[in-house]
């Protein structure tokens, strides 16, 4: 039995144990496959704080005249909650999907600048590290936003607490710019032979749209907490009223990334939810060109109509008027790609499994959201609206709805790429619907509440008001968002552990990151595929089919013996 | 339930009569979103048997639903550019800019002729304070008094931090910048105490930045204007008093003892 012969030659240096540590290896790692890893790890784990920030905001809210909470520790819990939410979230989990899976989908053995993702990755972390450290200090305390004068002149705050939103900020912005320079060069020239633009996935297109938004809007930010640093501590006078400066100035910079941010979570959604619709459907948009155009249409008109934030400073009307026409335009490309997805939707037998669930979730929140959001993009309801708690439903509906739902589908459906096993699917489903009737019903009070006049932001609302139901049934709404995050997330985290084991390719889908094992080897590929359409994986299913097909008929009509 | 504070400006309700029209334009862009999003999955699901219909292309369908959205999107702007110019957009930005120059401009002649007088609200936000002075120099903090049906100008400005004021069903949201005034512009019509805030982040105790404006009958203003210039020079004058008997610190001194 034992075959002294062996067939293979040995290697010989099989025995030598690895300098380093695993995780050491896995830290510094320049492959896109563990540092896109790391940004969604991190990216969810910030998830967990950031919901958590947010229920103990809403216990102090719970009842009128509540003093659960002291009113400069809601101010700290809601400033750390708004660079959560945004800079160490939704950012970093869109920029991991796409740095995981925009070389696979491209058919690219790496990413164009391998060392330069490691460094991205760092700057994000340390950003984040340097938020949740400040709490053994003192942490921002400035707002969601930081605007001058409140935080650009220290007779106002002079604790350390807004240099740390400022450093916290720039530093994962910084990141998050020189990750996306690595993603346009990667798209532009490390691809397979063969596609071309045009044969992007939708998901791939997206992350290009996003990277070059972030590109413009990312130094904006940058520069602008760069000269609030200089006004705080080295007598600059760019946002001071008093020397000619203006605070508008920064205004108007944040308002820009801010935009910018939000519409990286709407773009970036698009196409997780594009590509989910089309493999489970097993049916490609009918118009593809058109939902590639609406999605830099998106980034231009959206990115554009920053002023819409802005509509009660003192701005010239034809500006906000201009404002308000960039972003009713924006109807058009969004109406555009739901059309596309019913088109998908309507021909296409949809098995509804646990992405699907989360990802027609997201479209109805998204869907409610862009309708708020276009409400207030007209100047007078924007009076009526703005800085009420309706604007950070509004916010929250799309934050939620795009990052947080098609962040789990998209977490769901890719997963299994990433370790081979899938994830929960009863678990995710009931999930699913926890995070979307919670976020509903929260969003619906805030809504109201809004109409009454309860400002954002606020530390306590007063008895008398008409408030106390909405606030009351928003805070119990918010202990069931809490529990189907954390769940949500456990069952992730199960299965990347525990899952069953689904193989190469568990939904068919057409894209070439399902032509990779699972999980793909550090060189993606053993052989870059030809592409020859907008489905190479299509095309490769079908070629082996014909190939064996003409295989099986040679051994079932062998050659007559004579 | 769905329904903003009334109106009780002519700028509160064409802010008011432009909410229910963008409410219904989105509760019927919602319904279709959601409505179609439903009906497509019950005929993809219905569609079992056959392998999904590969059918490509129907790019013409696109380019209508495309062209319908794009009036849909004008047809919103014209209404939002319309209502904006009713509530009075223009004389934000355009009378704050020029004020010096619209001054003795054709805006007070016009009112002038009307035989209507402005009257000018120098409204000061200030960490965590409204505070209001009217022409004759009297001032109140908290509280706005306004004769009805006489036009009004909030001359707003900050002492220190972005405010935004505003009042729901009177006026417009605008911002207080330091360094800047920002003029905006309504006629109270309806007799009554509407509650107000601040609505821009200002620091720690942000939530207790709040204001009240009681609108009243011209005589009770003027009334209401005597007393509160009394009690001030009432007040200025207990504390010259005390300065000029107990020296500079002796006032501050007693009411530090008295608490």
């Amino acid at each position: 039995m034992s075959d002294p012969i062996r067939t293979h030659p040995e290697i010989a240096v099989q025995g030598i144990q690895s300098k380093r540590p695993g995780w050491l290896d896995f830290a510094t790692s320049s492959d896109h496959k563990d540092v896109g890893r790391i940004f969604i790890g991190a990216a969810l784990g910030f998830l967990a704080l950031g919901v958590v920030e947010f229920f103990l905001m809403r216990l102090q809210l719970m009842l009128p005249d509540n003093t659960l909470i002291a009113p400069v520790t809601f101010n700290r819990l809601l400033s750390v909650f708004g660079v959560t939410m945004t800079s160490l979230f939704a950012l970093p989990l869109a920029m991991g999907l796409i740095t995981y899976l925009l070389p696979l989908q491209l058919g690219a053995r790496s990413l164009a600048f391998p060392r330069l993702s490691t460094v991205a990755l760092w700057l994000f972390l340390s950003g984040g590290a340097m938020t949740y450290v400040s709490f053994f200090y003192t942490p921002p305390e400035a707002g969601p936003i930081a605007l001058p004068p409140l935080s650009g002149d220290l007779a106002f705050i002079d604790n350390n607490g807004t240099d740390v939103w400022i450093a916290a900020v720039g530093l994962s912005t910084l990141g998050l710019v020189l990750q996306a320079i690595n993603v346009i060069v990667t798209a532009s020239r490390e691809r397979a032979p063969g596609m071309a633009w045009r044969r992007f996935p939708v998901f791939s297109f997206s992350g290009v749209v996003t990277s070059w938004l972030l590109l413009i809007v990312g130094p904006a930010m940058i520069a602008g907490l760069t000269m609030l640093i200089i006004d705080r501590h080295y007598g600059g006078v760019f946002f001071n009223a008093g020397e000619s400066g203006s605070p508008t100035y920064f205004e108007h910079l944040s308002s820009i990334f801010t935009t910018g941010v939000y519409l990286i979570v709407l773009i970036t959604a698009i196409g997780v939810i594009s590509e989910i619709f089309q493999t489970s459907a097993g049916r490609p948009l009918a118009n593809r060109r058109a939902v590639l155009r609406s999605l830099v249409a998106i980034a231009v008109l959206g990115t554009l109509a920053w002023m819409q934030n802005m509509m009660s400073a003192e701005i010239r009307p034809g500006f906000l008027y201009a404002a308000m026409a960039f972003a009713l335009a924006l109807i058009v490309p969004i109406g555009v790609v739901i059309w596309n997805w019913f088109g998908v939707l309507a021909g296409g037998s949809i098995k509804m499994r646990a992405p699907v669930v989360y990802a027609i979730g997201a479209v109805s929140l998204l869907s409610i959201g862009l309708a708020g959001e276009m409400m207030q993009s007209l100047i007078p309801v924007n009076w009526l609206l703005a800085g009420t708690t309706d604007s950070a439903a509004g916010t929250g509906l799309v934050l939620i709805g795009g990052s947080v739902m098609a962040g789990f589908a998209a977490l769901h459906y890719w997963l299994p790429k990433m370790t081979g096993r899938e994830v929960g699917e009863g678990a995710g489903k009931v999930v699913a619907v926890v995070i979307y009737l919670s976020t509903i019903v929260i969003a619906a009070c805030f809504y109201l509440a809004g109409l009454e006049g309860q400002p954002a932001d606020t530390y306590r609302f007063f008895e008398g008001q008409g408030l106390d139901t909405y606030n009351l049934i928003a805070s119990i709404a918010s202990i069931f968002l809490l529990l189907g995050v954390l769940g949500g997330l456990a069952n992730l985290t199960l299965g990347v552990n525990h899952g069953r084991r689904v193989g190469h390719d568990p939904w068919g889908g057409s894209t070439l990151e399902w032509f990779a094992l699972s999980p793909p080897p550090p060189h993606n590929f053993d052989l870059v595929p030809d592409v020859r359409s907008s489905e190479p994986m299509h095309d490769i299913r079908r070629g082996v089919a014909r190939d064996s097909a003409e295989a099986a008929e040679a051994v079932e009509s062998p050659e007559p013996v004579a | 339930m769905l329904a903003p504070d009334p109106a009780s400006s002519s700028t509160g309700s064409e802010i008011n009569t432009l909410y229910w029209i963008a409410l219904a334009i989105a509760a019927v862009l919602i319904l279709l979103i959601n409505v179609g999003l439903i009906s497509m999955l019950i005929r993809g699901r219905a569609s079992k048997g056959g392998h999904a219909t590969r059918a490509r292309a129907r790019h013409g369908s696109t380019l209508a639903v495309g062209g319908l959205l794009a009036v849909l999107a004008i047809g919103v702007f014209v209404v939002g550019v319309v209502f904006t110019e009713r509530a009075g957009v223009e004389t934000t930005a355009a009378s704050a800019a020029d004020s010096e120059s619209q001054m003795d401009g054709s805006d007070t002649e016009a009112m002038a002729a009307r035989g209507e007088k402005t009257l000018r609200i120098l409204t000061s936000g200030q960490q965590w304070l409204w505070r209001y002075q009217y022409p004759d120099g009297t001032f109140s903090y908290y509280e706005l008094v306004l004769p009805v049906g006489q036009p009004v100008e909030i001359e707003l400005e900050s002492t220190d931090v972005l405010h935004r004021w505003w009042v729901p069903g009177l006026s417009q949201k605008a911002d207080a910048v330091p360094g800047k005034t920002h003029v905006l512009k309504f006629t109270p019509d309806t007799e009554g105490t509407f509650e107000g805030a601040s609505y821009a982040f200002s620091g720690a105790n942000y939530a207790t930045m709040r204001t009240v404006v009681r609108v009243v009958s011209e005589d009770e203003f003027e009334r209401w204007l005597d007393e509160q210039g009394a009690e001030i020079a009432d007040a200025q004058k207990w504390v010259q008093d005390e300065i000029a008997e107990n020296g500079p610190y002796g006032a501050i001194e007693d009411a530090g003892d008295g608490q």
